[in-house]
């Protein structure tokens, strides 16, 4: 087995599609995605304001708009038309309007409104926004009716109770920051070392005759080391230079790592089992390392697809890998909450043995 | 013009020879686009299962809980008696939150103080993030409206193009842009590896005919794929189609030709057909993120946006979406359309020369200048 390890590592210096793709093209991909995610958070997002009132109380509004984290005011427009082409020129995410006698309304306790008109074509700077602007709108319009309260002789935490007689406290939990590089990161970066691990696998087993296990397993053993290293290398980026919260067992994270690349290793052994030709393969292998991303249910919840492709989504080992990550990395759940993942991740390790005749 | 024509079926025969290119080429959008499309098709996530404890046990205590089931957003899954208890529902994934409603909740109400209900959310899945805080704070503030005078400023929100804010709605126009540039790349590529391998090439003395050939079968395929995609597909999934059928075409044409250019291009590049797959696959979640469509380009280095510009589909996204998901006219999109429209010129002249490189009477150079291995 030693013997035909050394041939592979040797096919691997001989054989430059197989160096490009075991070394150079996933290193070129981990730097791709630290250069993406080495600016934090999402800030200074365009947004456009029209103030109807053009009042000092409108333009407390404007300065408390300004002061937020995610939006800036970058455009001050004369009318709807002139923001609604701003937005479509694609120079403002969202337009804030200040209608006619709004610090009359305000001072003459009348009701007037803040209104903000959001594309909704972007869900993450959507939210930045709107939970932005709300904000404001109700931080002010609080304001407003407490000193309105006040003016009339009621304490301030009377009238605060008065205004706003509950309070909701939020508590976000294992994201503190929302920071979307902690939550994004991890996914894609995994992700490469799937692709990697199933393409480069598929490649070895074609190129190679394979006469026993211990020839099967010689071949793999290259891309498993390797991509054991890079994807070490990706927990050291992930954890130390990106800054993703470490909270559980990195034990566990390192064990989950270790059965994703056999298990897609496992996974390719079965498309060359089950495939006449290695584009064939390739195709098949291609396919279903980049659906995974979909139907770990990572950004869109699997809970909220049908039942056909919530059972669809058991049948990748991604799936499980993000469950174990994200309760190890950021929720901090004790380790043996992860096992029934990595045990799941392990049946995938008996594919080969439904195809090793053919191979 | 025999020269066109000899190219041209080449180039058919090609693809309907080698069954990899075919999958790619013309199964893989299909099979692509209908399995994402499927993965998002229920748009908005509801019903997500939160946890309460109420410790005041009274009536507004229970009021909230009422008005929390009544977001759609979310629901009461399990009340517990401690916070321990829901910590581990949370961990065993149970639950998504935790509302607490502490045990003073009525007695501060009634004596005219403010009282604080927590709210506690797993923040390691965003969309359930979102839905919870939008479901327990629209519930807190329908309680508040009726228990408190009208604030003198009403907060209103008007989503414009996207009004239920549907995942799919939000992430496939772009998906479905990149799936097109993608499997025609890899396809193109695949077959500039056959083309190399059995020196097709060598068969041709004009690399303008040669190209003009290759264009012509990639486009004409791309454009019953996009027609499909955009005629059938968006109807089936319901996805907004806002845009006219011109301005439509206004954006698709030259992405579809700068895609088919720049993939000649690279497919010079490649001595065999299985190099494109292995080469190209992963670039694809590289590329979306680069358009900006999932991440706005505020999140990420300015150099790697623009840098991102060399792909048709960078320009490609933005200026679709602004047409079709938001109404848009071509005056709208007007940068993006002559970036494609330079892409393709740029990519036209590389590809002319990439495939001239590999014509007889440079056949010498050609062989030993492989850029790629």
């Amino acid at each position: 087995m030693f013997k035909s390890f050394i041939n592979e590592i040797e096919r691997v210096k001989r054989d430059s599609i197989y160096a490009t793709t075991l070394l150079v093209l996933p290193i070129f991909a981990l730097i791709f995605f630290v250069c993406f995610f080495s600016k934090s958070g999402i800030k200074n997002l365009p947004i456009a304001l029209l103030d109807n009132d053009k009042s000092s109380l409108s333009r407390r509004v404007a300065d408390m708009i300004e002061s937020t984290a995610a939006v800036e005011i970058v455009f001050s427009v004369e009318s709807s038309h002139e923001g609604l082409e701003l937005i479509l020129d694609g120079k403002a995410y969202a337009v804030v309007v200040i209608p006619d006698n709004f610090e009359n309304n305000c001072l003459s306790g009348n009701t007037t409104h803040i209104e903000l008109y959001n594309t909704g074509t972007n869900i993450s700077t959507n939210g930045f926004i709107e939970r932005d602007i709300q904000t404001v709108a109700t931080t002010f319009g609080a304001g407003v009716a407490i000193e309105y309260l006040q003016a009339a002789g009621e304490l301030y935490n009377k009238a605060l109770a008065t205004v706003m007689p509950i309070r909701i406290a939020e508590h976000t939990l294992f994201n503190p920051y929302m920071n979307y590089a902690y939550y994004l990161a991890p996914c894609f970066m995994a992700m490469m070392v799937v692709i990697f691990t199933l393409i480069t696998t598929i490649y070895a087993l074609y190129g190679s005759k394979i006469t026993s296990v211990a020839k099967l397993v010689a071949t793999c053993l290259p891309v498993t080391v390797t991509m054991s290293v890079l994807s070490a290398i990706m927990l050291f980026i992930l954890f130390g230079v990106i800054g993703v919260p470490l909270k559980g067992s990195i034990t566990i994270i390192a064990l989950a790592n270790a059965m994703l690349i056999l298990s897609y290793q496992a996974v390719a052994i079965l498309f060359v089992g089950i495939s006449g030709s290695l584009h064939t393969a390739l195709s098949l292998g291609g396919g279903y390392s980049v659906i995974a991303f979909t139907f770990s249910g990572f950004t869109f919840p699997v809970m909220a697809m049908a039942v056909v492709l919530q059972i669809f989504s058991h049948l990748f080992p991604f799936t499980y890998y993000m469950n174990i990550f994200i309760d190890q990395a950021m929720r901090g759940a004790e380790w043996y909450i992860s096992l029934s993942d990595l045990g799941y991740m392990m049946l995938f390790l008996t594919l080969p043995l439904f195809v090793y005749r053919r191979l | 013009m025999r020269d066109f024509i000899k190219a041209f079926a080449l180039e058919y025969r090609t693809i309907f020879k080698n069954g990899g290119i075919m999958i790619v080429l013309v199964f893989a959008p299909l099979f692509y686009s209908l399995l994402y499309s499927s993965g998002y098709a229920k748009e908005v996530l509801y019903n997500v299962p939160i946890a309460v404890i109420d410790h005041s046990h009274t009536a507004s205590s229970r009021e909230v809980i009422v008005r929390l089931n009544a977001s759609p957003y979310i629901y009461t899954a399990f009340q517990y008696g401690d916070i321990l208890e829901a910590q581990k529902a949370l961990m065993e994934r149970k639950i998504y939150g935790i509302v607490y409603i502490p045990k003073e909740f009525e007695e501060r109400i009634n004596s005219c103080n403010q009282a604080v209900v927590s709210l506690y959310c797993d923040a390691g899945y965003f969309l359930m993030y979102r839905q919870i805080v939008q479901g327990a704070t629209g519930a807190i503030f329908s309680l508040n409206n009726s228990l408190a005078p009208q604030l003198p400023v009403i907060y209103q929100s008007h989503t414009l193009f996207n009004p239920y804010l549907g995942y799919g709605t939000f992430i496939m126009p772009a998906v479905l842009i990149v799936i097109l540039q993608q499997t025609a790349m890899v396809a193109i590529c695949m077959a500039g590896g056959v083309w190399r391998k059995e020196r097709l090439y060598d068969r041709f003395s004009s690399s303008i005919v040669v190209t003009a050939a290759k264009v012509m079968v990639y486009c004409s395929i791309c454009a019953v794929i996009a027609s499909y995609i955009l005629g059938i597909h968006y109807h089936i999934f319901g996805y907004p189609m806002c845009g006219s059928t011109a301005d439509i075409c206004g954006v698709i044409i030259p992405f579809i030709l700068s895609t088919t250019l720049f993939a000649i291009t690279l497919s010079t590049l490649f001595s065999r057909a299985e190099q494109p797959l292995m080469y190209l696959l992963w670039t694809s979640i590289p590329i979306l993120l680069l358009s900006g469509a999932s991440l706005p380009p505020q999140a990420f280095p300015q150099w790697m946006y623009i840098l991102g510009k060399i792909f048709p589909s960078s320009s490609a996204v933005e200026a679709f979406i602004r047409v079709q998901t938001m109404g848009g006219t071509l005056d709208n999109v007007t940068s993006q359309t002559t970036t494609l429209w330079i892409l393709s010129l740029i990519y036209g002249i590389t590809a002319t020369f990439a495939i001239k490189r590999r014509m007889p009477g440079r056949t010498t150079k050609s062989r030993t200048s492989n850029l790629l291995p």
